[in-house]
């Protein structure tokens, strides 16, 4: 017996591919194209959103605040500072009784720069990240039309 | 509202211009922000793309929803995509997991007035459940079917009315007009069980049609 083997699944036509080939298509709606520019193009947001940028500058803002956090606390820990903050956090009663002189304290002791800084770069890292997250079109449905 | 907004987009192209062009060339310019490109690849898929989902889904106002999702992500997504690539496959892939999203959604939605989720009849009313059929079904149909007036509420309650796994397949073959070869990468399987899955799904259809036949022909 040298008959090969039947394919397992023959292509002709049968019965249901005929009935189906009657199978009209269904127009899209009119307004399906305009629904879909209005939600991509339209919007003016670009084609390719490019994250890059912002990556780097979250990169970039998440670095300036470990080098400006590490700063503060190499600062903090040369002069009184560590131990006029460990004072604060030991006994609040400190801060309540005599806030002014323990706020003029710490600015004497911490270096202003270095806290613009940290605070600085710590809003950037928020702001680059929002934007990271944010951006990407956002289809309006029928039913949130 | 819904409105089609004007596309005022600098150094844009007219739609002759763009729809003229290969759908790589198409692609290309669309991500370089070419508005007119991107309304001449929606133009080329969304008849397919909408008759795809209106069969599998059975209804038309969420197929245009899943149509217009689609091509809200093939736009995000536009810097991403291989133009070497077919876009057809990538769009169907899309579809259809969106399409499996809205029949999962409708599966647990709340019984509603008429006792069953909006869409997709539930397998008991329907007589539709895989076992149900007998898959060895080859008897034909008859002849007088053809001639129905209600051929196509017909074919369309049959499509629908199958399990998720096999109207996807009779979808994207009979609705969207694929190749098996294109089937394959849009369910990401080989060929072969392209056309298993849809030699099955022919069985089921033919039991389906002759069962929706005989109930209405009953007074």
């Amino acid at each position: 017996m040298n008959a090969r083997p039947a394919p397992p699944f023959d292509d002709a036509p049968d019965d249901v591919d005929r009935l189906f080939a009657r199978l009209e298509p269904v127009r899209a709606p009119a307004d399906l194209t305009a629904r879909v520019l209005a939600n991509t193009v339209a919007r003016g947001e670009p084609a390719t959103i490019v994250l890059w940028p912002w990556l780097v500058a979250t990169l970039g803002a998440l670095a300036a605040l470990v080098a400006a956090g590490y700063l503060v606390g190499a600062q903090l820990a040369t002069s009184e500072g560590l131990a006029l903050v460990e004072a604060v956090f030991g006994d609040a009663s400190l801060l309540t009784g005599a806030p002014g002189d323990v706020l003029a304290a710490i600015a004497q002791l911490m270096p202003s720069g270095l806290v613009v800084l940290t605070l600085g770069s710590a809003a950037l890292v928020v702001w680059s990240a929002g934007h990271l997250v944010s951006v990407r079109p956002r289809p309006r449905t029928r039913a949130g039309a | 509202m819904i409105i089609a907004a004007p596309l005022h987009m600098p150094a844009m192209r007219t739609q002759a211009q763009s729809a003229g062009t290969t759908e790589d060339e198409q692609l290309r310019a669309a991500r370089r922000g070419d508005a007119a490109a991107f309304e001449a690849l929606v133009r080329r898929h969304q008849t397919a793309l909408f008759n795809f989902c209106v069969r599998l889904l059975g209804q038309s106002e969420d197929a245009a929803d899943v149509a217009q999702e689609t091509f809200v992500q093939l736009y995000s997504h536009l810097g991403r995509l291989d133009e070497r690539d077919s876009l057809a496959p990538w769009l169907f892939r899309v579809a259809r997991n969106r399409c499996l999203d809205v029949l999962r959604r409708r599966r647990t939605a709340p019984i509603g007035p008429f006792g069953r989720a909006r869409g997709r009849p539930s397998p008991d009313v329907a007589g539709a459940t895989p076992a149900a059929f007998d898959p060895a079904d080859e008897q034909p149909l008859p002849d007088e079917l053809a001639e129905r007036a209600d051929l196509q509420r017909l074919l369309g309650q049959a499509i629908a009315q199958l399990p998720p796994a096999y109207a996807e397949v009779v979808a994207l073959r009979y609705a969207a007009d694929r190749s098996f070869s294109e089937i394959a990468a849009i369910l990401e399987c080989d060929e072969g069980a392209a056309r298993v899955r849809f030699h099955r799904a022919k069985a089921l259809l033919r039991a389906r049609l002759r069962h929706l036949a005989e109930e209405d022909e009953v007074p």
